[in-house]
């Protein structure tokens, strides 16, 4: 279920897997997008999220794996920080959940995604819609929370397994151009994490990185004190 | 990275206390490695994270790590503080209590158990390191409340390894030895089993993923547990 980008042509020859994936493209698009989210992992966080008691004052982290990874309770002592992180989640399963989120009014909420979404194939103009509908999302629903859209991270090429072979940080960093030119126009933060977590070849440090786009624990030390550093938190 | 000792290279070894327990004719197989990438880059973390006075330290391994235990305990006077590490064993978490212990917790969860089965550890062995952990805390961190949790049972209809098969029968015994022992060190020791086994003593199929792990919302119920027994 994880790669289910088919090119048009190819899914014509293969009827069954058309039917099993319906897709969202328009008809110039030979891109099938596949928006599935709702995998065993994310109803079981899902669950969890909503069996929880919304707190005043929530700093929401949400995101993927990469922010699940983050311990941001120990990180940022003595604030109601929940940790809204769902292993491989896309920005569709975000999409489905952030009424849950919002239901707290939080304070704060710090967005981190897309990466999956291009680990599938989608096109970097999809992805950034699905931003836009986040942000006017919770501007309807909780207009007094600060949003915080963090910039994509970098990846490390050389240290990928081939399963993320469509991710390349040319398309990263046009996507998170899209994101801050988004974030100027409906005057929220955004957070170029890129001068933290890239080298001088704009790959993500290796020293700071599992398998070349998660991060090891300590990396998180770094990330909230930036957020720290630029009073954001 | 698998150790083999025999019984003389193993009488002179880390493991000193057990050894009484091994049959003198055997070769015993001690998988004592612990120090894998993950647990390293763990403790880089833990190096640079000073746990703050008066803690709750919940240590153990991936089925601690992943416990959302500072949401859960959210408005607990003293802090919450996570030191699982996925894939560590009984060595694993006996290296890395001085860290730990510097901070002088207010109390300690261990549990352990799973990954030691997993590896054949004779349960003399884990156990032994469990009296090891404990004494520890007892010598530097006094005061310190120690709670230790029976192991966890595994659902083995959901998991796919090798090495996980036949093991679940192991649970019980485990956990017996670790009930003995907690007696005799004078530690209160936590039957968590209620809440998590069908009348099988398997794991519950609807509260794992992979029939080892928990859902998220099974620490829930593990939080209620403990409070309800007032150990929190």
């Amino acid at each position: 279920m994880l790669i289910n980008k088919f090119k048009m042509n190819r899914l014509f020859f293969t009827g069954l897997l058309f039917l099993a994936y319906p897709c969202i493209a328009n008809a110039q698009d030979t891109l099938a997008i596949d928006s599935s989210y709702a995998n065993g992992h994310y109803l079981q966080r899902l669950d969890f999220f909503k069996k929880m008691p919304n707190q005043k004052k929530e700093i929401a982290f949400v995101g993927n794996s990469i922010t699940e990874g983050g311990k941001w309770q120990e990180l940022i002592p003595n604030k109601h920080v929940v940790n809204r992180g769902i292993s491989g989640d896309v920005t569709y399963g975000i999409l489905a959940r952030l009424d849950e989120v919002l239901a707290s009014k939080p304070l704060k909420i710090f967005l981190l995604c897309g990466i999956n979404d291009m680990k599938r194939g989608t096109p970097n103009e999809v992805i950034l819609a699905n931003y836009l509908r986040m942000i006017k999302q919770i501007k309807a629903e909780s207009p007094a929370t600060q949003i915080y859209f963090q910039s994509v991270l970098p990846v490390n090429i050389a240290m990928l397994p081939k399963s993320y072979e469509k991710l390349s940080n040319a398309k990263i960093s046009a996507l998170n151009e899209g994101l801050k030119a988004l974030c100027k126009a409906y005057e929220l933060h955004y957070v170029n994490l890129h001068t933290v977590f890239a080298d001088g070849n704009g790959e993500l440090k290796k020293e700071l990185s599992i398998d070349g786009l998660h991060l090891k624990s300590a990396a998180y030390i770094i990330w909230a004190a930036h957020l720290k550093k630029k009073h954001l938190l | 990275m698998i150790k083999e000792l025999t019984y003389s290279s193993f009488m002179m070894g880390v493991v000193l206390m057990c050894a009484a327990s091994v049959k003198a004719q055997q070769t015993v197989k001690i998988d004592s490695n612990y120090a894998n990438s993950y647990y390293q880059q763990r403790v880089e973390y833990f190096d640079q994270m000073s746990i703050p006075k008066n803690a709750i330290v919940f240590l153990g391994n991936s089925i601690t790590e992943r416990g959302e235990w500072q949401e859960i305990l959210s408005g607990s006077p003293y802090p919450i503080i996570n030191r699982g590490v996925g894939g560590d064993n009984s060595f694993g978490i006996l290296a890395r209590m001085d860290r730990i212990l510097k901070a002088k917790p207010h109390s300690i969860f261990l549990m352990d158990g799973i990954n030691d089965l997993f590896r054949k550890l004779p349960n003399e062995v884990s156990v032994n390191n469990y009296r090891r952990i404990i004494r520890l805390i007892k010598l530097k961190s006094p005061k310190t409340k120690i709670y230790i949790e029976s192991a966890l049972p595994i659902n083995e209809e959901m998991t796919r390894e090798p090495y996980t098969k036949g093991r679940n029968k192991l649970v019980p015994l485990l956990n017996e030895k670790i009930k003995a022992m907690a007696l005799e060190e004078q530690i209160t020791y936590i039957n968590i089993c209620p809440v998590f086994q069908d009348e099988a003593g398997n794991l519950k199929k609807e509260i794992t993923p992979d029939g080892v792990h928990l859902k998220a919302s099974a620490y829930i119920d593990w939080v209620a547990y403990l409070k309800a027994q007032k150990y929190l």
